[in-house]
This record gives C-alpha cells, sequence and structure tokens, in this order.
C-alpha cells in the first residue's frame, strides 16, 4: 500500500514540473504585455521598461525560468503585479471559501447521486429511473452560471427562502478560525452563525453539485447494471445470500470503483464551476480572484493560481487513486 | 420417489418488442440421490438455462413453466425469499468461468464463510474454522494464508476449488456444475472433475453435470441426458449410451469427435451446418434440417420419447439402431512416404527465443523483467507435412507459431523458411516471404476486420502482393477460393457477423489459402467452435491441405484434434520443447512424463476405455511461466521425479529412439528402455 | 448462455456494413431523432437569421425607452420586446445562435483534427513519439477544461479566434487520448496480426484497417463535445472572455447584462440561459444515442 502510494506520487512530479514549464513558455510567448496591461494605453516606454525590469520580464526566458523554479522551490509564487499583494497570501485567504463550496456541492452529489443511480438501476425502466436519467440529462446541459441564476431568481429573489448573495450576514460579526463559515460557526459554538452560512451555502452549492450529480447518478446506475449482470452476483445468489449482504458486499463494492474514479475527474470540473459560481452569489473566493487575474494579464496571479489548482488536482486524484486501491485489491498491483 | 424431477420445463425470454424466444422446451429429467446424471448438448441447446431455471436464477426477462420438484417440493411455487435459503443449503451450483464467477475484491474467506453464516448456526469463528477445513478438503494448500486473499491472487485451477468448496460448504444434496472444466486446462480439468466426484461421492450429493464435451460425461456420469434445440433427445446409462446411440444427434456427435483411440486415416464424419440451424419443434424434430435421414415422419409435431431400452429413451423417428456409428465415409488418401523425396525441410527453427515484457519500471515504463514465452526451441517442419504442437495455455506453443510468421518480435535464434532466414529481415524485406506463409487465427469473429465485406477481406491479399490481373481477375479468384471452402458465392458482399461461428473460420481459411502459400499456421483453428461444427473445420483443413500440397504447423490443446491432423507432433511445456515424434509413435508411447500425464489426462468418449486405463493426475498448478523452475521446468510436477539432475540440470532434447526426440534425463528408465 | 442468440440466427440478417447498421439503428431512436431536430432547428436558424429579424443585432435604437426600473416586454414589433440595453432581444437571440454554432462547431473541429492528429501519431507509431504525446496530455489534462480555456483565452485577449482556440486546446489531449486507447486496443486484436501476416503495409494497417474501427468513441465525444462548447463559449463570455465587440450579440454575455435585472426582468436571463441548455441537450441527445449505437456492447 505505502508503495503504491509512492509509485502515484512519482508520477505526479514529472507532471507538476512539465505543467509549470508549459505555463511560463506559453504565458510569456503568447502576445499581450503584462506591463501595458497593467500601465493602461497611454504609458510611456520607459515606465513599461521599469515594470519589465522590476518583474523580470527584460531577461531572457530560461533566466526567468530558473528564476522562477527556485523562488517556487521556496513557496514564493510571486505578488500580484495589480495589487502587489503575495499570490500565495492571496490564495490562502479566499482559498477557505472555494473549498467549503466545493466540498458541499460535490457532498450533496454524492450523498443524492449514489443512493439515486442505484435504485435508478434497480427499477430500471421505471419512473424513478427515467427521473433521474432526464434529470441527470437537464443537469449536463444547463451551464452552472445560468442554473445559479435560475435558482438565486427562484428561491432567494421570489420566494425569498434563501440569502442571495455573501456567505454571511455581515451584522452577526462572526469569528473565523478556519475560513470555513459553517465550520467556524460550530468550532467556536456560534450557533447561529453557522446556520447561517450554511443557509448562504445551500444555493451555491445545489448550482454547482448539479452538474457532478448528474454525473455521479449516470455512472452510478450505469454500473449498477452492469455489476447485477456479473457472474459473481450470480454466485452469489446461487450461494442463497439475503438482498441486503447481496448489495452491499457484491454490488455496491464493485459498482463504486467506476464512481469513485468519476469523482476524482469531477474536482476539475468543480473548481471552474466554483469561479462562475462564485461570481454570481458574490462569494469571495478563489473564482473570484482569478477572474479579476485574468482581466488584468497579472501574469504571476495567474501562473501561481493554475498550478495551486492543478496541485489541488493531483492530489485529489492520488486520494481517489488510494480509495480505489483500499476497495480493489487488483489495483494495489499496478 | 426421486430427488429431482423435473417436468416439461419451458423458459422463454421476452426481449422488449414482446417477441419471445424459447431456450427451453419442455424438459423432463430426473436426478436420483447420490446420483451423477449429465446434461451434454452444444452452446444454445438450453442445458445453461434448465440449470439456471433448476435454482431461479434466470434473469428478469424469463418466463419459467413445468415443474421442478426438488425433494417433494414443486421449486416453482416458491418466491425468491424461499428459493434463496435453498440455494447454497439444499442445491448448490458450480459455474463455468471461475475467474469471474467470484467477487474480485472481496477475500476468498469471505466468501466462503458467508454462504456458511447464510445457511447454518455457526459463529463466525466456527464458520471461519470450517472453511479452512473446507479449503483443505478441496486440496488447497497453506488454507490459513489463502482465505486472507483474493480471487486474482490465485490460479485458474484453485478458484474453481474455491468455487467448488463454496458450493459444498453446507452439505447440499444435489450439486449442479455446469462447464466446471471448461475454462481450464487437460491437466487441471482432470484434477478438477476427480475432486467433484470425489466430494459429491464424499457428501452423498446427487451431481448433475452440464457440459458439450463427451470426454468429460463418459468416465463420470452414472446417466446421460443429450439435449437438442431445448428438449432432452435422449436418455440412457452412461455405457449403453455410447455403445448404441439410437438419436441421429447424438450419433452424429459421437462420429464427428475425434477421439484419442480412433483410426487416423479416415475423414471425420461432421454434421452439416451449425447448432442454431434449428427447426421450432412445433414443425417437428428440431434436428431434421440437418439430418441425413430426416424425411416427412419427421415433421410431426411434438414428437414423443420413445422406450428403447429399460432406462434407455430417445426422441428419433429413425433411430440408429445396433448399427455402429459410421466413423469413415471416406479414407483419406494415404500419405506419400516421407523422408527420401525432399530431405530438405520448408522451415527450420533453431534455438528460437520469444520474450515478452513482464514488469516495467514506474517512470521510464521501459522493462525490468521478462516473460520467457518461447526458451530455446529448435524443430523443422519438413514440406508438405503436418507438424502438430501441443501443450497446456501459457507453454509458448503459440508465440512459436507468431515469431515464425514475425508476428512477435525474435529475442534470438534463427527461422529458415526454405534457406532463408527471417528472424534478423526487415518488415519491408519480410513482405513478400509473407505470400508464402499464412495463418488462420483461433477466434474467428475477432480476427476479420468487422468493416469490411468478405469480398474486401479476400481481395486484401491479392491487392496487397499485387497478384497480377487486375481486379476483375482478383474477384474471379475470390469466388474460386469461396467455393474452395464451401462458402456460397453470395458471401462475398456479406459481412462478418453476418456469418455463424464456422462460417467465418471458413472465411479465414479463406483468407489464409487465396495466395496459395507454402505454409500455413493454424493456430487453435477449431477451439472456439460447437462441436459439431469442429469436424467440419478439421476436414476441411485437410481438404486444401491436400490439393494445395501444403506445409502446415497445427496449434491446438486438443490432442485428439492433433493426433487426427497431424504427421509429426512435438509436445511444449514452459517454453520448451519436451518431446517430439512421428505422430503414431508419440501417441503409442510417450516418453516425456509431462506427455505420458497429459495423455491420461483427456478424457475418452468411452465410458470402457475410461474406466480401464489408469490415469495419472497430475498434482499442482502450472508454474509462471515469468519465473519457470530451475532444471527441468516440469519437475516441479513430475510424477517420475529423482533427486538426481531433475531440480539442477536443463535436460537437453535428444534422440532416445530413432526419430523420437525427448527432453528428460530419464526417458530411457521410465519407458523401460535402454 | 446463448439462448437470446437464436432469434438474430433465426432472422436473416441485413445486409450493410457496420456504419450502415448503426445509422439505421440511430435512426430507430426517438432521442436522437429529438436531438437531430434541435440541432436542425438551432443551425437553420443561425444561417437565416437576417430572413427572421427586420433589424441588425446590437443595434440599441430604442435604448429610449429602457428606464432603470422597467425594460419593455413583448409587443408589436417586437416578439420578445427589449432587451436591457434597447436593442429587439428575438434578434439578438437569433444571432446569438450564429456566435454560439460557429463558434462551438468550430471549437470543437479544430479540437478534433489536432487531438485526432496526435492520437493517430502516438497510437500508430507508438514509441518516443506516443511517450512525449502522452506526457503532454498528462500535463494538459492536470489542469481543469475550462481553466485551461480561460488562460489561453486570458493570453490572447478578447475575440472569437482566442475562444475558438481556447475551447479547442481544452478539447485536444481528451481526444488524443481516446483515439490511441482506442488505436490501442484494436492493435492487439486479431485480424490486425492477420492483415500483418498478410502484408499489408503498416500505414495502410493504421489508415485502412485501425482507423475506421478506432473512430467510433471518438465521433460520440465530439458530439458530446458540441454541447460543453456551446456552454463553454457562453461561459468564457459570462467571464467577460468572448466577443470584444458589444454590437455581436452572444448568449453568455446577454446572461451578464441580464444579471442586474434579475428581479425586474426574468425573462432577459431566462431565454438565453434556455437557449444555451436546448441547443446543448440537442448535441448531448445526438452524442447519447450514438454512444449507444456504436458500443460494442449493445452491438453484437
Amino acid at each position: 500500500m505505502i508503495a503504491f502510494v509512492a509509485r502515484r506520487l512519482a508520477l505526479v512530479v514529472p507532471v507538476l514540473f512539465g505543467l509549470s514549464l508549459l505555463l511560463f513558455v506559453w504565458l510569456r510567448l503568447l502576445p499581450g504585455d503584462p506591463a501595458r496591461a497593467l500601465l493602461g494605453e497611454r504609458a510611456t516606454q520607459e515606465g513599461i521598461d521599469r515594470v519589465n525590469h522590476l518583474y523580470g520580464f527584460d531577461r531572457s526566458l530560461p533566466e526567468q525560468f530558473l528564476l522562477f523554479l527556485e523562488r517556487l522551490a521556496r513557496g514564493d509564487l510571486g505578488s500580484s503585479i495589480r495589487t502587489g499583494q503575495s499570490v500565495v497570501g492571496s490564495f490562502f485567504e479566499r482559498f477557505p471559501a472555494t473549498v467549503e463550496l466545493a466540498v458541499a456541492g460535490l457532498g450533496l452529489a454524492i450523498v443524492v447521486g449514489i443512493p439515486l443511480g442505484y435504485f435508478a438501476a434497480r427499477r430500471k425502466g421505471g419512473p424513478l429511473d427515467h427521473l433521474s436519467v432526464g434529470a441527470s440529462l437537464l443537469g449536463v446541459v444547463v451551464p452552472v452560471f445560468f442554473l445559479a441564476y435560475l435558482l438565486k431568481y427562484v428561491f432567494a429573489i421570489r420566494l425569498g427562502w434563501l440569502p442571495t448573495a455573501g456567505r454571511q450576514d455581515v451584522r452577526l460579526d462572526a469569528t473565523h478560525p478556519t475560513g470555513l463559515y459553517v465550520l467556524d460557526g460550530v468550532l467556536t459554538g456560534e450557533w447561529d452563525a453557522a446556520w447561517d452560512a450554511l443557509l448562504h451555502l445551500i444555493l451555491p452549492a445545489m448550482a454547482l453539485g448539479a452538474i457532478p450529480l448528474a454525473i455521479i447518478v449516470r455512472i452510478t446506475r450505469a454500473s449498477v447494471l452492469e455489476v447485477m449482470n456479473e457472474d459473481f452476483v450470480r454466485t452469489a445468489r446461487a450461494k442463497g445470500l439475503t438482498r441486503a449482504v447481496i448489495r452491499r458486499r457484491h454490488v455496491m463494492r464493485n459498482a463504486l470503483l467506476p464512481v469513485s474514479t468519476t469523482i476524482g475527474l469531477q474536482a476539475g470540473a468543480l473548481l471552474a464551476g466554483a469561479v462562475l459560481t462564485e461570481t454570481v452569489f458574490a462569494l469571495n473566493g478563489v473564482g473570484e480572484f482569478l477572474f479579476t487575474a485574468v482581466n488584468h494579464l497579472d501574469y504571476p496571479v495567474l501562473q501561481g493560481f493554475v498550478l495551486f489548482i492543478a496541485v489541488i488536482y493531483a492530489v485529489v486524484n492520488l486520494l481517489v487513486d488510494v480509495s480505489y486501491a483500499v476497495i480493489d485489491p487488483r489495483a494495489r498491483q499496478r | 420417489m426421486s430427488l429431482l424431477d423435473v417436468r416439461n420445463l419451458r423458459v422463454r425470454f421476452t426481449s422488449t418488442q414482446s417477441v419471445s424466444t424459447t431456450a427451453v422446451d419442455g424438459v423432463s429429467l430426473t436426478v436420483e440421490a447420490g446420483e451423477v446424471v449429465a446434461l451434454v448438448g452444444e452452446s444454445g441447446c438450453g442445458k445453461s438455462a434448465t440449470a439456471l431455471a433448476l435454482l431461479g436464477l434466470l434473469p428478469g426477462s424469463a418466463r419459467v413453466e413445468g415443474e421442478i420438484v426438488f425433494d417433494g417440493e414443486d421449486l416453482t411455487t416458491l418466491n425468491d425469499r424461499q428459493l434463496s435459503a435453498r440455494r447454497g443449503r439444499d442445491l448448490a451450483m458450480v459455474f463455468q468461468d471461475p475467474m469471474t464467477s467470484l467477487n474480485p475484491v472481496v477475500p476468498i474467506g469471505v466468501q466462503i464463510t458467508e454462504v456458511l453464516l447464510r445457511h447454518t448456526g455457526l459463529s463466525k469463528a466456527a464458520a471461519g474454522a470450517r472453511a479452512e477445513e473446507l479449503l483443505r478438503e478441496v486440496g488447497i494448500p497453506d488454507p490459513v494464508r489463502r482465505l486472507r486473499q483474493y480471487p486474482h491472487q490465485l490460479s485458474g485451477g484453485m478458484r474453481q476449488r474455491v468455487m467448488i468448496a463454496i458450493a459444498i460448504a453446507c452439505g447440499p444434496k444435489l450439486l449442479i456444475a455446469d462447464e466446471p472444466t471448461t475454462a481450464l486446462d487437460v491437466t487441471i480439468q482432470a484434477q478438477v472433475l476427480e475432486l467433484l466426484a470425489r466430494l459429491a461421492r464424499d457428501h452423498g450429493a446427487a451431481l448433475l453435470m452440464i457440459t458439450h464435451d463427451l470426454g468429460v460425461v463418459a468416465g463420470l456420469a452414472d446417466r446421460v441426458n443429450v439435449m437438442y434445440g431445448g428438449r432432452v433427445v435422449e436418455t440412457a446409462s452412461a455405457p449403453e449410451l455410447f455403445r448404441r446411440p439410437m438419436h441421429r444427434y447424438t450419433r452424429g456427435l459421437l462420429a464427428s469427435i475425434p477421439a484419442l483411440d480412433s483410426p487416423r486415416d479416415v475423414a471425420l464424419t461432421p454434421i452439416p451446418g451449425s447448432p442454431f440451424d434449428r427447426l421450432p419443434w412445433e414443425s417437428g424434430c428440431s434436428f431434421a434440417s440437418r439430418c441425413a435421414v430426416a424425411d416427412e415422419a419427421c415433421m410431426v409435431p411434438d414428437l414423443p420419447m420413445t422406450d428403447d431400452s429399460p432406462g434407455h429413451r430417445h426422441r428419433c423417428v429413425h433411430p440408429g439402431g445396433d448399427a455402429p456409428v459410421p466413423v469413415s465415409v471416406t479414407t483419406r488418401e494415404p500419405q506419400a512416404p516421407s523422408g527420401g523425396g525432399s530431405p530438405e525441410p520448408l522451415v527450420r527453427i533453431s534455438d528460437l527465443r520469444v520474450r515478452y515484457p513482464a514488469r516495467r519500471a514506474a517512470v521510464t515504463n521501459r522493462p525490468v523483467e521478462y516473460v520467457r514465452a518461447v526458451d530455446g526451441v529448435s524443430l523443422d517442419l519438413p514440406r508438405g507435412r503436418t507438424y502438430g504442437l501441443v501443450g497446456e495455455s501459457g507453454c509458448g506453443k503459440s508465440s512459436l507459431g507468431r515469431a515464425l510468421l514475425r508476428l512477435e518480435p525474435v529475442a534470438s535464434g534463427s527461422v529458415l523458411f526454405d534457406g532463408v532466414d527471417l528472424a534478423g529481415m526487415r518488415e519491408r524485406g519480410l513482405r513478400p516471404m509473407r505470400r508464402r506463409m499464412q495463418m488462420v487465427f483461433q477466434d474467428p469473429m475477432a480476427s476479420l476486420n468487422p468493416r469490411q465485406s468478405v469480398g474486401d477481406i479476400l481481395e486484401l491479399p491479392l491487392r496487397v502482393h499485387g497478384v497480377p490481373g487486375g481486379r476483375r481477375e482478383w474477384r474471379a479468384k475470390v469466388l474460386r477460393t469461396l467455393d474452395q471452402v464451401g462458402l456460397p458465392r453470395a458471401a462475398e458482399h456479406r459481412y462478418p457477423h453476418e456469418f455463424s461461428g464456422g462460417q467465418r473460420q471458413r472465411v479465414g481459411i479463406a483468407r489464409a489459402i487465396i495466395l496459395e502459400p507454402d505454409l500455413l499456421i493454424a493456430d487453435e483453428p477449431v477451439s472456439a467452435l460447437d462441436v459439431s461444427v469442429q469436424a467440419q473445420i478439421v476436414n476441411l483443413l485437410q481438404e486444401v491441405k491436400r490439393t494445395l500440397s501444403l506445409t502446415t504447423l497445427l496449434i491446438a490443446h486438443d490432442l485428439a484434434v492433433v493426433r487426427h491432423m497431424s504427421d509429426t507432433v512435438g509436445v511444449m511445456y514452459l517454453g520448451r520443447l519436451v518431446e517430439e515424434a512421428d505422430s503414431r509413435e508419440l501417441f503409442e508411447r510417450p516418453l516425456h512424463p509431462y506427455t505420458v500425464s497429459l495423455m491420461s489426462a483427456v478424457p475418452l468418449p468411452d465410458p470402457v476405455a475410461e474406466s480401464r486405463r489408469e490415469r495419472i493426475i497430475l498434482s499442482g498448478d502450472l508454474p509462471s511461466p515469468a519465473n519457470p523452475p530451475s532444471g527441468c521446468p516440469f519437475h516441479t510436477r513430475c510424477p517420475f521425479r529423482r533427486e538426481t539432475r531433475c531440480a539442477d540440470e536443463v535436460p537437453q532434447v535428444r534422440e532416445v529412439v530413432p526419430g523420437h526426440r525427448v527432453a528428460c534425463h530419464w526417458a530411457e528408465d521410465i519407458a523401460g528402455l535402454s | 448462455m446463448s439462448a437470446p442468440v437464436l432469434a438474430q440466427e433465426a432472422v436473416p440478417a441485413r445486409p450493410g456494413g457496420t456504419w450502415r447498421v448503426a445509422l439505421r439503428r440511430l435512426l430507430r431512436r426517438r432521442s436522437a431523432i429529438a436531438g437531430g431536430v434541435i440541432v436542425l432547428l438551432f443551425t437553420v436558424v443561425a444561417l437565416a437569421a437576417p430572413l427572421l429579424t427586420p433589424y441588425e443585432p446590437g443595434s440599441a435604437e430604442w435604448a429610449g425607452k429602457i428606464t432603470p426600473s422597467s425594460v419593455p416586454g413583448p409587443g408589436p414589433g417586437h416578439l420578445l420586446g427589449l432587451d436591457s440595453f434597447g436593442s429587439d432581444l428575438f434578434t439578438q437571440l437569433v444571432y446569438g445562435a450564429r456566435q454560439s454554432l460557429v463558434i462551438g462547431i468550430t471549437a470543437t473541429g479544430l479540437g478534433l483534427l489536432v487531438g485526432a492528429l496526435v492520437g493517430l501519431l502516438a497510437g500508430g507509431l507508438g514509441g518516443w513519439v506516443d511517450t512525449l504525446a502522452m506526457r503532454v496530455t498528462d500535463v494538459m489534462l492536470s489542469i481543469p477544461a475550462l481553466l485551461l480555456a480561460v488562460s489561453v483565452a486570458a493570453v490572447m485577449g478578447r475575440s472569437p479566434v482566442a475562444v475558438m482556440i481556447a475551447i479547442a486546446a481544452a478539447q485536444v489531449p481528451v481526444f488524443a487520448r481516446l483515439l490511441r486507447g482506442s488505436m490501442l486496443a484494436q492493435r492487439g486484436l486479431d485480424y490486425v496480426v492477420a492483415a500483418r501476416s498478410v502484408g499489408v503495409p503498416t500505414s495502410r494497417i493504421v489508415f485502412g484497417q485501425m482507423l475506421p474501427n478506432s473512430v467510433g468513441p471518438v465521433i460520440v465525444q465530439a458530439t458530446l463535445v458540441l454541447a460543453t462548447a456551446t456552454i463553454e463559449v457562453a461561459a468564457l463570455s459570462f467571464l467577460g472572455l468572448g466577443q470584444a465587440d458589444p454590437t455581436v450579440a452572444e448568449w453568455g454575455r446577454m446572461l451578464v447584462k441580464a444579471q442586474a435585472r434579475l428581479e425586474s426582468a426574468p425573462h432577459l436571463a431566462l431565454l438565453p440561459g434556455a437557449c444555451i441548455a436546448v441547443t446543448a441537450l440537442g448535441f448531448t441527445l445526438v452524442g447519447e444515442a450514438l454512444r449507444e449505437v456504436l458500443d460494442p456492447k449493445t452491438t453484437r
């Protein structure tokens, strides 16, 4: 098991190195001048040169890359051209909001999706099956930001059941030791703060969770259908085992393998979706910050954030692989 | 009262468009307590559907009618909950493929104890102890460790033993085994069959054995039921059935399989058509469309069972009676004596080695360990003769055939084809040579491009090699070749998926002979086909070989087929050639212990011969070719193993008797020669 | 258990290659027909946009009628009313179809072309070409698709071409992997070995034998990507990375603009959103049906 994790880790390192190289080359080689973007249309050549020198843009590319790697090794990803804040600092300041949103969205998708997929498969062709197949189709085709609008309009604006934006009512003036507001409320015992944060989280989580939910339902359904046709399920029935044992030990344990892989693959889409959802609900997360960076050609921020997200993505998929290996003994040998 | 009494069982599958197909059409059979009963038939005859119906394991789309009286109780009247209380306890089943029949993500131990916990009052600890006992009983060494392992860590034979342990765990009254050895090698098959029969006897369980292999049945069963087209067409005691087969189908089946002791120089008598060319029962005997003696009398709906003698019943209008089963129709032309004419063989393989990467480094992906698939084999293929290469799976026989054609990279050694060394040749130089050597594959579906019509498939070789004449001439050649392999000319415009297995193999043979090659390599050409179809393909191969005077390398695991078709036979074990001789000599006087045990493991379709002969059942599994034993590769399983030399000295192939080469240190002693 | 085969053998098989068989099976599916109709409808609308509406897109002719509290709804002359900038909403939607389809289809085509080429080279040649291609796709796949598109679009500036390239770039590794995987699966099959044994040159095996048998999954994926691309065009535009010219109608940007008036005029968001979803639905339905038809598990 340890050897398996080590092997998987060894595969991540070259990918991340390749990624930083790729990011570097591509951000430098393609048109677009950050200094000009920073100083505006009427910048003088002198000003541009000064900015370029300040950020090292006037050195040779290999030099810049080495410089970049060296700082990377020290955990320094530079600072924003626009605000001057450190990239790492701003990332960690905003990251909890995104984590909270992503965990809530994915959690919702898993908790609802797996049982729904299972029962749809068990009653194949029944009303629940048709409903879940239809809903999962909709989940895939409705854009995240549009769904966010719809939810906001119906539940927040029309019905007024839930808040329209933000992460917590500022008037509560809650303390935030971790930055995950719901957890913070629980930790500090400020239950009203936790409750308020939770209410703020519901709509964004639903909007963000829709796509993974749809995909998890589909994969679970397909996978359960496939496993139920396997010979070993027939063997289990031939042994006279009870339905509960067959379901738990023989069907679900195998059917969850492709589902866990899917969840890992969804992590990427989830982070991308978070960018859009945060914009609609004005959640001050990584997404919003990235969005601003994009519009200002803030290279250090862009580079740092993409790298961060890739690392997170790699870590999530590593965790998925490990959990896969926990379920499936065959995977440990690969 | 019988233990099991199935009366008029019908199984229909309904698909979505309310079209139903009848898989089982009125099967009646009985099994007495402690009896071994066989249910024999080809694919699609309904034998597996019958077995699954007994346990109520058919999919939801199946409708079951009739009565299944087991131990005085009609199982068809029970609901799933009631049935599940009996399954695994009173009736237990062993399935065909032990790889897919065990849950890959659950330890072996849990898969055994769960059935004990369900049906017996044992505590968890007691069930664990019992599971250990069961593994010991089915002959799995080191059971404590095995209980914690997962199915993929066990060999095929071991997995089937685990399945058997699960089946006997609760002491069932009836054990149903559905093709339990079809997925296993011959020597493992013998072990498993012996185990099944012994355990059923020891536990006082009746055994219902479902198989397509008449050989398996002969040595094992008390009574045999032959199925065709969803019905039992003949039932008799095993000796009676093999001595006096009555139904034309049974007789046809017996006539079409070559046996290890049947005369060699005759053509097999095949049953025409395929098992799916059959009529529904409502319009008479379903075998009529493939039967040589069928007439109007056979077209009576719902033919009844006829009593022939006590215990022997059949459903045939023109039963065979006491006439012997017709084995020969046309005698084969006597072989021209070899040797004198052309001393130079067409192919001379010297010290050939083929290896595959077994393990690769994590990041660089470079192979760090190899499987030695072929490990220094030398042999000659004499012109115009058939060389049969036999061995169990993983012995390297297919790798050798493919390496000969340079379809696998050759690690070292030489392959002289008509004096030219193919081993070191570049692909470009090889291409013109390819015209002279062709291959027939095992799986006829996989070996044909699904997107090309048969005409295109057959024309491709002509086009690639620039055979003169252009399209018109090519097409004529395609049509002539279709005639030659016995396919209608209209097949030209059809696609592979529109044919039956036997017909597809004819297309495969047509592709191989259309360039009129000198050498034909046939890799398991009949093993994917139904029994009644195999004889057709065997005969076709014999015929094209004669008309084109081909040199043939026949690669097969079926000893009877190899014996029937080959002039010279070589036996391989773990990448090495262990014995080679003239076919007659080899089968009459095998000298290598492996060959001896291999032959003894093959079940004979003759209960009398089967009961008379002495069987050597090899213990243990085939070692992994990635890590072969030191010295003689066979020493770990050899019944004649000696303390000296076997474990540390690799035996070389040497001529023990003129024309008979063996790789065994003690061949003379074992054969009582010297 | 091969009992159900019975019926198939009894029915005389209709002649035809696998492609024709697949097409016939496709046309028997209601969902495929529905998807096809949707796609066709939007294509016609996009092509015939100038014939469907008398107005020009993006002309803020009626800006005067817009007040901070209200946007005129459906009425004479304006089928769906005005948008928040005083353009005809119907006109914007119709011309928006052009943008979405043109960019979506071009981007998918570009991604397919480059990805398939990489996959073909990797799968057909193997060796170091394969290793290199797979390492690069590994890296590209380690960034979420939309983020990859965002970074590309950010660097290339705001133009439809940038959006196309951005979306295409994110799909390249997916197509490359898919085709390569499917080619590798073919490489081990006996019919390819048979072609080699007959002496067919490697290039002809790759193009004449393996490729036609490998493109099934790629075609399915391409159809599904058309749906994602439509959504991504809107998403990029939603993030401010799409078309810079304010007079060009684009569904994603219409949604952004509608945000401020979600309370008073929800239809301004609802209609372009629905257009995106329905277009995506059309492509998805076709893609899903294709997948089922071409899946070897359902084909016999």
